[in-house]
């Protein structure tokens, strides 16, 4: 009883996690959409006394289809986030799964002073749980993002052969997932590091 | 005379935009997207008022208010944050900040602030005027 109320305790801290760094974003984006609506207001009352050249109004307003833009991205990867435990099984895009968890733990990354790489080029399809999967993988990016840290980026890539998604972190730098193996497991993966400064999550059947 | 300002947060486009609505209100702006280059321009040039990010990279918010109140005690901090809970902020202003505001901010609270830092700043320069003009004639043997 107790392992599965610290389990629900955990998806359920990740899954704020994730939603309180997501919102903190979309702050971000209001606050630069707020001023740049205000300047231009601003520049409506220069543009009154005939103090206002025209491509400060397409500079200001192009920042604000920016931020649109970026704000839509975090909500559309929020939503797509929201939706993964709707099904305990499912069909698991790995190269989905990659994209999703690098966009998620992107401003992990960033506060730590690096960023997440993706390849998605090759990838398979797993049978499972689409929350395990992307949990286990954003658990390994910010492990690896914390070792990282300046010494460069750290990548998520997609393979079929084997079928698994690899963490690295720069080479020179180590990082240790194994506090993950039980996570892994329980979403039908192991985890194999071949290197110092690399971790796949292997999954079984493809 | 025109305000003084030092913006530091790691958003650039928020810099750019606030920057330019402040400097459309007469003061006068400057900014870093981290907190190494926000302390080299504290050293070298003096400011009425910072408004400072709680989150930038590499750096905890709480660590570098205490940092600059440590070098400059009479700096005015304004602290701007995503998302201002009650904890940080108390926190925030026992460790000398002259306020904690949640962004999407008001430009015009914002430059009331930056007033206000401005008249907080001369009255302490007097009164450190003051004390040293006393020091002198009180430790002088005339």
């Amino acid at each position: 009883m107790d392992t599965v109320n610290t389990d629900g305790r955990e998806r359920l801290k990740f899954f704020g996690r994730v939603t309180a760094s997501a919102t903190h974003d979309l702050k971000n984006v209001l606050a630069i959409v707020n001023e740049n609506a205000g300047l231009l207001e601003d520049l409506c009352l220069l543009a009154e006394r005939g103090q206002l050249t025209p491509d400060r109004l397409t500079h200001a307003s192009g920042r604000i289809r920016e931020q649109v833009n970026r704000g839509n991205g975090i909500i559309r990867r929020l939503n797509d986030f929201a939706h993964t435990p709707d099904v305990d099984e499912t069909n698991v895009d790995l190269a989905e799964a990659a994209l999703l968890a690098a966009g998620l733990s992107a401003r992990f990354a960033q506060l730590r002073e690096t960023s997440i790489e993706t390849d998605t080029a090759s990838t398979a399809t797993v049978r499972g749980s689409k929350f395990e999967v992307v949990r286990l993988a954003c658990g390994l990016l910010e492990i690896a993002a914390d070792a990282a840290k300046t010494a460069g980026p750290v990548s998520i890539r997609s393979t079929a052969a084997p079928t698994a998604l690899e963490i690295a972190a720069p080479e020179g730098v180590s990082f240790d997932g194994s506090a993950l193996a039980p996570l892994a497991e329980s979403a039908g993966a192991s985890l194999d590091s071949s290197a110092p400064h690399h971790v796949a999550i292997v999954f079984g059947d493809a | 005379m025109s305000e003084k300002v030092l913006l530091i947060d790691d958003e650039p486009e928020f810099l750019e935009s606030m920057g330019e609505r402040l400097k459309l209100r007469d003061m006068d702006v400057d900014s870093s997207t981290n907190i190494s280059e926000a302390l080299d321009k504290l050293a070298a040039e003096q400011f009425d008022a910072i408004f400072l990010d709680l989150q930038m990279p590499g750096t905890n918010g709480i660590e570098s208010l205490k940092m600059i109140k440590k070098l400059y005690p009479d700096l005015q901090v304004i602290l701007l944050t995503g998302h201002a809970s009650v904890e940080k902020g108390i926190e925030a202003m026992k460790l000398g900040a002259m306020d904690f505001i949640e962004k999407p901010a008001d430009i015009n609270v914002l430059s009331e602030k930056v007033k206000k830092a401005q008249a907080k700043k001369m009255i302490l320069v007097e009164k450190a005027t003051e004390e040293r003009i006393s020091s002198i004639i009180t430790g002088k043997s005339w």
